[in-house]
């Protein structure tokens, strides 16, 4: 069998199976068996279940009071120590929170926006309402113990309830519980030069990106601890290193970006993409790696938006001297509804390096990874739509937005 | 005796390069009544009016101690150590960065143009005689980079007829071996010190089973990729004809050592080798009119090669460092004033792999006086330098006082200016994210003391307070490529408080008891840098230090008991994280088997209680009980010329 004839059955067993199940209209999803419009729904405004306080109307998928809304989006301003929100515009609006030491990674645990800080080695937890987000509690909500001269918490994510710190300093996950009296609750050990990045979570199995050892760990989250190592190295290209970076899970495959640079941290050829089956916790035959196409070097985000997987790319120095020096900065969409990932044409961004990707209402919100700006992405034109200044730079230094989030 | 002081000062007046220990630049021996001991009279031979501390290393014969850890037991100094045994160690004086500290090795200056302060690790601790620590913005006297003090290691003077053999094994494969031979006449004396030591430093440690999670159980460890090597060769030597008098020293040091890094990431295959090769020498004549000529030129060059292995490092990166010049003092004694004036020329170049190859010429010229007011009841010494190095140009200045008060008490105080050019790396570094900033500016620290002092039979004690500003430092910051960093001088801080210290032979009849304690108390405050640090505490620098030593010496045999508090300390500049008080006993004995020649055999206990928990304010794990056995063949004090 040819992999587009098992793309046609499973197609066919796909449609066969909506059939028997509820059709919505496209600007619809199931919730509970029932067609709902996520972002009008004032009791699943933005998520199924997710209802709005008494008098508060849903609003793009945001619980709103009149016309007061929260921000759609919220970007972590590394450089200026701030998380900032922003309208879909995208322009910032409301006050920046100020956290602690590069907010880089943002995480939302039911209502509440929790940030990673990478070098002060804290989180810290925010709340949101439609005045916008405000500091909830004293900073550092929880504090991390450092190990040694240097920290770097990298990635931030939450499942079932839980916080999960990627922790490169450490070569660890660390899991965090709020809600206990002492929230770090465990840590994981990924091994020696782990460098932990991002992470995605399949049934109770969370899949963690070692860019310095170049593999993919998958942590069992009800024994905390690791029952696999997937070596990626290989798909690197020829004398390059995979570096794994960013995780994403579509239907029942793990999708991880590879930076493939050489020794000096250069590309070493087109960005890669790994393709995990969750089944068996092994590279998919056959389809590894996926050339993500020479519009796009270093990828740098991912995010999964239907069938598709969407991955940033870009690459800059350090001794680059202004943003037409970005090269291969691209959103490359990746068709993952079929057993082969078909890679699309790819969408260039010019003069930035999109970074971080999280798609809003349908509309993508990119990361700047060389500015303070925040990029529109529309994914049915393929093109960024706007930009908007939402983390300016302080002092002489640079900015960048580490990461972004949807609004809530 | 005037002349006697006059030419004291004037030895001491070396400033950059001048100051080569021999006999008659020695500090005079206190004397009491029935005994003599060696205490200093004039605690900083180059800054008659200054706070410092004489710590003298006979005081600690036979114990294995580094330059860093006898630094450390005067007041006002904090040590970075980097796990101990052999690892990189530098120093901090009152609240300073460690690059703001001037370090000589027989008054060569030994920072290099790299920057990032000196590793005390490098001296050859069986070289050292004596080291002088020198607290307070020091620019005027030890030259341009003297922030927060100055550190003089002066190494063992030549002495004809004096010699002596030393071998040391302990605890994880320590051992050392060092001997030393003094010959000479009536008008020259030539030292020669070879020493040699190793280490494999696989010390067991206690570490958190989960460093993320607090109080987590312990786990046992033992240090892996610790070892250390180190050799070293010294000649030093002088030759007095008529009324004139040359002194000279050359040394040689190279050294190996692993780097471990910390248990939570760990780096087995780091390592690091490099040498250092330098010399001075120096003529005076001393004429009638009470004018003193002198001149002198000194060299250094140093090589250092990092291997820090894939995928954690970068691979391996070297560094040469080459420095040379000469200076010309005159110093007059004129009545209650003894005025000193100089100037030096030198050139510095470095090649780094990461800096690239760089140089730059360093002019400076200076004046002090030492006055002396009624019978050396009050003294005055003001003092101003000028220093230009390379595009960079400064004035340091110091003016300090002392006055009798009453018997053996009395007062001192001095206020002082310097400035820290920026150095090579911070101007030129390229690597990975660094980025160079060639438009930097000086960094400046201004500070004043003030002490009572007490200087009689009972011994020497003094109770003061300090405080300095440091102004203009250089911190790293978001460079101008997100992900960079860049140096800016972006960071003000300041630092306040108490520094006590007390050394006293009064109960000598009892065993020959001794006594020592000092003891800082050091508030330091960020008052300019990105919000969230301005108010916090300087990371590193605990509030609290304190040593106290007791040691017995009847004749036969001896010992000493030791204690050094180390007070919390943060570990980060918003004081999230901290690292907490750590409290150390070491102990030891001795006993001569002979007298003449000397045999004498010693053993010494570091860290008697066995903390395992014991660690850096970098994380870096501290060695756990540590055995030392010396055997020592040398000749007979009560021999020796």
């Amino acid at each position: 069998m040819t992999s587009r004839t098992a793309a046609l059955l499973l197609l066919a067993a796909s449609l066969a199976a909506c059939k028997a199940e509820v059709v919505c209209t496209s600007d619809q999803v199931t919730c509970d068996g029932q067609c709902i419009s996520l972002a009008s729904d004032p009791l699943n405004c933005g998520a199924c279940g997710r209802s709005c306080g008494a008098g508060e109307s849903c609003s793009a998928g945001l619980c709103c009071q009149g016309s007061a809304c929260p921000p759609a989006v919220y970007a972590a301003c590394f450089n200026g120590n701030a998380v900032q929100g922003s309208t879909s515009a995208p322009v910032a609006v409301g006050a920046p929170v100020a956290v602690e030491s590069g907010p880089i990674s943002l995480a939302w645990r039911g209502t509440s926006l929790w940030v990673a800080n990478s070098i002060s080695n804290t989180l810290d937890r925010m709340k949101v309402s439609p005045a916008g987000l405000a500091a909830d509690g004293a900073f550092p909500t929880v504090s991390i113990p450092v190990s040694g001269p240097f920290s770097d918490l990298e990635f931030l994510a939450e499942w079932n309830g839980l916080l999960h710190v990627s922790n490169a300093a450490v070569g660890s996950l660390v899991i965090v519980d709020p809600a206990a009296a002492s929230p770090i609750v465990a840590e994981v050990a990924l091994g020696d030069f782990a460098y932990p990045q991002g992470m995605a979570f399949v049934a109770n199995k969370a899949y963690v990106a070692l860019n310095g050892s170049g593999e993919v760990v998958v942590v069992d989250l009800g024994t905390r601890t690791v029952t696999k190592r997937i070596d990626l190295s290989a798909l690197a290209s020829p004398g390059a290193s995979a570096l794994p970076s960013r995780v994403a899970v579509s239907g029942n495959r793990v999708y991880v970006t590879l930076w493939n640079l050489d020794a000096t941290y250069s590309p070493a050829g087109h960005g890669r993409l790994a393709v995990i089956d969750a089944t068996t916790d092994a590279l998919v035959p056959s389809v590894n790696p996926v050339d993500l196409g020479g519009s796009c070097l270093n990828p740098a985000g991912i995010a999964v938006l239907g069938g598709t997987v969407w991955v940033t790319c870009g690459f800059f120095p350090y001794t680059a001297t202004s943003a037409a020096d970005i090269v291969g900065a691209a959103f490359v969409p990746v068709d993952v509804s079929g057993s082969v990932p078909v890679v699309g044409a790819a969408a260039p961004a010019s003069l930035a390096a999109p970074g971080a990707i999280s798609f809003c209402n349908g509309m993508g919100f990119a990361a700047d990874r060389f500015s303070g700006n925040v990029l529109r992405f529309d994914p049915a034109a393929g093109t960024v739509t706007s930009r908007g200044l939402v983390c300016p730079a302080s002092g002489t230094g640079s900015s960048f937005v580490a990461d972004v989030t949807c609004g809530r | 005796m005037r002349l006697r002081r006059a030419r004291q000062v004037l030895l001491a007046l070396g400033v950059t390069w001048g100051q080569l220990a021999h006999g008659s630049g020695e500090p005079p021996p206190v004397v009491l009544p029935e005994q003599v001991i060696q205490l200093p009279r004039a605690p900083a031979p180059q800054d008659p009016t200054a706070a410092a501390t004489v710590v003298e290393a006979e005081r600690f014969a036979g114990e294995l101690k580094s330059v860093a850890e006898l630094a450390a037991t005067a007041p006002g100094v904090a040590i970075r150590s980097y796990g101990g045994l052999g690892q990189l160690s530098t120093i901090s004086i009152r609240g300073s960065n460690a690059g703001g500290v001037r370090v000589l090795l027989d008054g060569i200056p030994l920072d290099t143009a790299a920057g990032g302060g000196v590793d005390l690790s490098t001296i050859p601790l069986h070289w050292v005689d004596r080291v002088e620590v020198v607290r307070g913005a020091e620019g005027a006297y030890f030259g341009a980079g003297a922030l927060g003090g100055a550190v003089n290691v002066v190494t063992l003077p030549a002495v004809a007829g004096k010699w002596g053999a030393e071998v040391t094994g302990g605890s994880f494969g320590t051992a050392s071996a060092v001997a030393d031979v003094g010959v000479g006449g009536d008008r020259w004396a030539l030292l020669t010190a070879i020493t040699a030591g190793s280490t494999r430093g696989d010390f067991p440690y206690l570490t958190p089973s989960s460093p993320s999670i607090p109080d987590s159980p312990l786990v046992l460890q033992t240090r892996q990729n610790d070892a250390a090597a180190q050799g070293g060769l010294l000649v030093k030597g002088r030759w007095a004809p008529g009324l004139d008098r040359l002194d000279g020293v050359a040394q040689l040091s190279w050294g190996w050592r692993q780097l471990p890094g910390v248990p939570a990431s760990p780096t087995p295959d780091d390592w690091q080798r490099g040498g250092r090769a330098s010399g001075a020498l120096r003529w005076s004549r001393l004429l009638s009119s009470g004018l003193t000529l002198e001149a002198g030129a000194a060299g250094r060059y140093e090589v250092l090669e990092v291997t820090t292995a894939p995928p954690g490092g970068s691979g391996t990166t070297d560094q040469r460092d080459a420095a040379g010049g000469g200076e010309a003092k005159v110093t007059w004694e004129a009545g209650p004033s003894l005025f000193t004036a100089g100037a030096l020329g030198s050139l510095e170049r470095l090649d780094s792999s990461a800096s690239g190859d760089h140089q730059r010429p360093t002019w400076s010229a200076w004046v002090a006086d030492d006055f002396t007011i009624g019978k050396e009841a009050a003294r005055i010494s003001p003092a101003v330098r000028l220093d230009a190095v390379g595009p960079f140009s400064g004035v340091s200045a110091k003016l300090g006082a002392s006055a009798r008060v009453s018997g053996p008490w009395s007062l001192r105080a001095s206020a002082g200016r310097s400035f820290r050019p920026p150095s090579f790396s911070e101007l030129y570094m390229v690597q990975g994210p660094f980025e160079p900033n060639p438009d930097l500016l000086p960094e400046v620290a201004w500070s004043v003391d003030g002490a009572l002092v007490y200087d009689g039979p009972l011994g020497r004690a003094s109770a003061g307070g300090f405080g300095a500003l440091y102004d203009d430092l250089i911190v790293y910051e978001p460079g101008r490529v997100p992900g960079s960093f860049k140096p800016q001088n972006a960071l003000r801080a300041s630092s306040a408080g108490v520094e006590l210290e007390l050394l006293s032979a009064a109960a000598r009849e009892l065993w020959g008891l001794q006594g020592q304690l000092s003891y800082t108390f050091m508030a330091t405050t960020v008052l300019r840098g990105v919000p969230g640090v301005v108010g916090q505490e300087l990371p590193q620098r605990p509030r609290n230090r304190a040593f106290a030593r007791v040691s017995v010496d009847p004749g036969v045999a001896g010992g000493h008991l030791e204690i050094q508090y180390v007070g919390l300390q943060y570990l980060d500049s918003r004081n999230i994280h901290s690292a907490p008080a750590s409290l150390v006993v070491n102990a030891g004995a001795f006993a001569r088997i002979l007298r003449s020649p000397e045999v004498r055999i010693g053993a010494e206990v570091k860290n008697l209680l066995d903390d395992r928990t014991l660690q850096d304010g970098f994380g870096y794990p501290l060695p756990s009980r540590t055995m030392l056995v010396t055997l020592r063949v040398g000749s007979s004090p009560e021999n020796r010329p």
